[in-house]
């Protein structure tokens, strides 16, 4: 099986080691990975700010760079969704391009999703045994997507505890170019994750975004709070 | 303002030029309980915070009501009750009264909700801060769909749905009860009940029409003539065709309009045993055109 | 034209933090109650059965609105129309006029609020009485409502405990139960005395030209029935086709709206008073109002979301409305619902703030009784607002300018590098977008090595 690997620009640039993780975590399951060096941004920042002949130019360049390989996997749910539910939207009225966004989306999977529905695999390993993990819901991943007991099983089945958070599928606040555009609110919302998590070895999630949002807040404020990237605890409940 | 009117609906129309609406969907799911109709109204009724008291009869239910009526000093009654279930206590206007006593057309289980009419009035359903209403079990019905339907054709100026004491978070968000409407909703239902409105008070019965024929031979006789309704106000019955009565408020010159067919209905329910002791049972039992005339022609004809 | 939302939104959480823990707890709480109560029954038939009433009445709405017409006349009421809020404020003042009024009671109406009624009849001077609760909490407190269904919600119980004892004497630590107590010995006095009542819709049937109004307090009830006169005002929007569509659109509102299965109280009102009834409005008027409707009915992105029943549900839902409360959004309609309708209804230029109320979470979609598709409705408006123009020339360049970065990917190895070089950049307060993370977050930190460069070095020949 032959897959092709689509790091995502934030995973590139601040999330490196945890996309690293998740290339060695589908090799070691067998999975051959490419990686497609002309790959760059899904086009989701400018198609979520109404800049969308941006975002069109964007997520043409993705479909030429992935056009041919048959599995696509992100460590991202966010843009798992832009390519799989927004970027047909981006195309509607235009029917080649509108055909080849739809065939895309068909091949487009998110890391736990992918070991889960198309792997097959439920069991990693043990190695986060003991461990008391937050896990944070990204708002598109979970609600456009409808992937929300995948990463939660594998990390379960893990030896992981996921504790219970009253907040876990809120909003953080990241939003994009919200985060910059209503700061307070969006920082707001942060609070509002943070003021209720349980007390935790580690907070993670699909989406780094939304991770680096809430550590951010976190350490602005003071407070002791350790992230960890979903790829990377499924690397470690595999290798230990 | 007619030229808002056609402003508006011009730019409606030609907003929707382009535009394929949808069909109309059918019918819509529709929630099935395991448990009766009547206990899922008990249910509900108390889970929105009124008290319910069951009675096999309107004889059980008066008894029980002679005694639960003490704690009040007095009472705004509804009309349509019988006399059994009127409580003994001093009548008082509903702008004083500590208890209103009403008497539903109808119950719906799946919401816990009691059907209420402007034809008994609608400040002794919303006045008085104790509130007691009677309904006939035989008019509970399990869906609301049910109650809609039934109750589509005769329609009062106001029918209200009542599910609980009136209430309100909007403190803090704390619940407070009876802010406006009453503080406390007390329903009794009756097996029965309808049958004792039938055989409520004697009352003289004249020749009773035997047939619908006989009621319009009889009619054109009262064309020209000044009759009055029961509350003494004169009208006169201008013109009498085919199917229609037409009459004249002699006051206030405005004219109505009396379906023969509606009084051919009240006729045939007289001559079953039924009862009309006025113009709110014809209202409720009849049909909801000029009650009060056309009650007032039945009295003419010595039917009521 | 900017909409304040961002000054505004700010100010809140700086100056009135309690407001944030006010409004936090109330959605919460009718949010965990609207969950239960979809949860009982099977939500997603009776969203989808709504959604296509709706859908239907406004692609046939002229038609529904004349039968709607013919059904109230015939049940007496006089039925007028209105454009905008001059025709509405010109048929009120004619009506104050005719019948004599000094005082008028009013259930809670969004739409009067629109038309700005109120400051109308005071100018007139008659004296206005808010009957629900909350509406009337905020009116003795001189604020306009927060919440379609909490108007009060951002005022926690010491606010409301003070604001009393200020204006109606209450003991400075009065229990809600005395509080609403003096509210009610007010409100009943001016429900026996006004000689106009003053109502909103929530639905009027088109089939038999009724008027539908639910309520908890019995305050509409009482607005509606105790005066000589009820006026109406009614959205063009509000329409139900049939008298049997109340069954779904009674309960679905309710569930929605607080978890209940059906308002506490509900009026179907068809005309005035009859013949022989003891008691009621010897006139009903009831105004059609446009007010921009009509636009938006035009608008193929945005016509669907005239299907609202003003639940408030999406309010609850959204984790931006809890952060400030609806005040923040500087309009009648706050909420998601507010920022999709506020742009179609007055003025598009609004969207290019209100656009960005939102983090596009996509909850309120969730939770939507009659289906409103929100979130792209949102994202809708920005997409307009980039097209007219009204972003930043700067917002612009950077979008544009990343998409001619990431489509050559030359240079976005390069900027990759680059990112790395000028790490202690990422802190510097005067660089525009992160410069604004920075002060939030403490400064960007790039990962050692890209993803690229552990590829090239480690992973790629396996």
């Amino acid at each position: 099986m032959r897959v092709a690997f689509f790091v995502t620009c934030l995973a590139d640039q601040f999330f490196a080691e945890a996309a690293a993780d998740a290339v060695r975590l589908l090799r070691s399951l067998g999975v051959e990975v490419v990686f497609p060096r002309e790959q760059t941004c899904c086009g989701q920042p400018a198609y979520n700010a109404g800049h969308w002949d941006a975002a069109r130019k964007m997520a043409l360049h993705t479909q030429q760079v992935f056009a041919g390989y048959d599995y696509v996997v992100l460590p991202s749910g966010s843009c798992t969704t832009m390519v799989r539910a927004y970027t047909p939207r981006l195309f509607e009225g235009d029917r080649p391009r509108y055909e080849a966004a739809l065939d895309l989306a068909g091949r487009t999977y998110e890391l736990s999703e992918f070991l889960v529905k198309v792997l097959d695999v439920g069991d990693l390993g043990r190695g986060l045994e003991g461990m008391k993990l937050a896990y944070h819901h990204g708002c598109h991943v979970s609600r456009e997507l409808g992937i929300r007991q995948e990463p939660v099983s594998l990390l379960e089945a893990a030896g992981a505890e996921i504790v219970p958070w009253e907040a876990d599928n809120e909003c953080c606040g990241f939003g994009g170019v919200f985060a910059v555009k209503n700061a307070p609110v969006s920082l707001a919302m942060a609070d509002r994750k943070l003021d209720t998590l349980p007390a935790v070895d580690a907070l993670t999630s699909a989406d780094g975004a939304c991770l680096m949002h809430m550590a951010g807040r976190a350490r602005t404020r003071g407070l002791n709070l350790k992230v960890r990237h979903l790829a990377s605890l499924l690397w470690e409940a595999r290798n230990g | 303002m007619s030229k808002a009117r056609e402003n508006i609906l011009g730019r409606v129309r030609r907003a929707l030029e382009k535009r394929w609406p949808p069909e109309l969907p059918g019918e819509p799911w529709r929630p099935e309980a395991q448990e009766g109709a009547l206990e899922l109204f008990v249910t509900n009724m108390r889970a929105g915070g009124a008290e319910v008291e069951l009675f096999k009869s309107v004889a059980a239910a008066g008894r029980w009501l002679a005694g639960w009526a003490e704690q009040f000093s007095a009472a705004a009654v509804s009309p349509l009750l019988p006399a059994a279930l009127r409580p003994p206590l001093p009548a008082a206007p509903p702008e004083e009264a500590p208890l209103g006593v009403s008497r539903a057309l109808a119950a719906v289980a799946e919401t816990g909700s009691v059907l209420l009419t402007s034809a008994e009035g609608r400040r002794l359903q919303l006045l008085p801060p104790a509130h007691l209403v009677f309904v006939d079990e035989a008019d509970v019905h399990r869906h609301l769909a049910g109650v809609l339907e039934k109750h589509r054709e005769e329609l009062p100026s106001a029918l209200a749905l009542h599910s609980g004491p009136s209430r309100s978070a909007d403190i803090g968000q704390i619940m407070v009860q009876g802010v406006h409407g009453p503080g406390r909703l007390v329903v009794a239902v009756v097996r029965g009940l309808n049958r004792a409105d039938r055989s409520a008070s004697p009352k003289k019965r004249g020749r009773a029409v035997r047939s619908a024929s006989a009621l319009r031979e009889r009619l054109p006789a009262l064309q020209g003539r000044t009759l009055k309704t029961k509350r003494g106000e004169p009208f006169v019955v201008v013109r009498v065709t085919e199917n229609t009565v037409r009459v004249r408020v002699a006051s206030s010159g405005k004219e109505y309009t009396v379906r023969l067919a509606s009084l051919e209905k009240a006729a045939a329910l007289l001559a079953s045993g039924g009862e009309i002791p006025g113009p709110v049972a014809y209202r409720r039992l009849v049909a909801n055109e000029a009650p009060a005339y056309a009650w007032a022609i039945l009295h003419e004809l010595g039917l009521v | 034209m900017a909409s304040g939302y961002k000054a505004a939104a700010k100010r809140a959480l700086v100056e009135r933090p309690e407001v944030r823990s006010a409004v936090t707890k109330a959605t919460l709480h009718f949010d965990g109650n609207r969950a239960r109560a979809y949860g009982e029954i099977d939500a997603e038939a009776w969203r989808d059965w709504a959604a296509g009433v709706k859908r239907h009445l406004l692609g046939r709405l002229d038609r529904y609105l004349e039968e709607a017409e013919a059904g109230l006349r015939a049940h007496g009421a006089v039925v007028h129309w209105a454009e905008n809020a001059a025709d509405v404020q010109e048929i009120l003042r004619a009506l104050v006029a005719d019948y004599g009024v000094s005082r008028v009671v009013k259930g809670k109406s969004m739409l009067s609020e629109e038309v700005e009624v109120n400051p109308l009849l005071e100018s007139l001077g008659v004296e206005v009485f808010e009957t629900d609760l909350g509406e009337y909490i905020i009116q003795l407190a001189g604020e306009p409502p927060s919440h379609i269904v909490g108007p009060a919600i951002h005022k926690g119980l010491e606010e409301i405990r003070a604001l009393f004892h200020e204006k109606l004497g209450t003991p400075a630590d009065a229990e809600p139960t005395e509080l609403a107590a003096a509210a009610r010995r007010v409100l009943r006095d001016a429900f026996l005395s006004a000689e106009m009542g003053i109502s909103g819709a929530n639905f009027v049937v088109a089939e038999t030209g009724t008027v539908v109004l639910v309520e908890n307090e019995g305050n509409i009830r009482l607005t509606t029935s105790a005066p000589r006169v009820h006026v109406a005002l009614v959205g063009i929007e509000k329409l139900l086709p049939r008298f049997g569509d109340l069954e779904v659109f009674l309960q679905l509102l309710a569930r929605a709206a607080t978890g209940q299965k059906i308002g506490t109280f509900v009026s179907l009102i068809n005309g005035p008073r009859r013949e022989g009834e003891p008691d009621g409005p010897e006139h009903l008027h009831v105004i059609f109002v446009d007010n921009g409707r009509s636009s938006v009915l035009a608008d193929d992105e945005m016509y669907e979301a005239l299907s609202c029943i003003r639940c408030g549900a999406c309010l609850n839902a959204c984790p931006v409305y809890r952060q400030t409360g609806g005040h923040a959004y500087g309009q009648v309609y706050s909420g998601p619902i507010g920022v999709v309708l506020t742009p179609g209804l007055k003025d598009p230029g609004l969207a290019a703030e209100l656009g960005y109320a939102c983090s596009l979470c996509t909850a309120c979609a969730d939770v939507c009784p009659v289906r409103i598709p929100l979130p792209g409705q949102i994202l809708a408006w920005r997409r307009r607002s980039v097209e007219r123009g009204l972003v930043s020339g700067g917002e612009k360049l950077a979008f544009n300018g990343y998409a001619a970065m990431v489509t050559r990917p030359r240079f976005y190895r390069l900027g990759s590098k680059l990112l790395r070089l000028g790490k202690g950049l990422t802190g510097a307060p005067w660089l525009p977008v992160l410069g604004a993370w920075a002060a939030g977050h403490g400064p960007l930190e790039p990962s050692p090595k890209s993803f690229r460069e552990i590829w090239e070095e480690e992973l790629a020949g396996e």
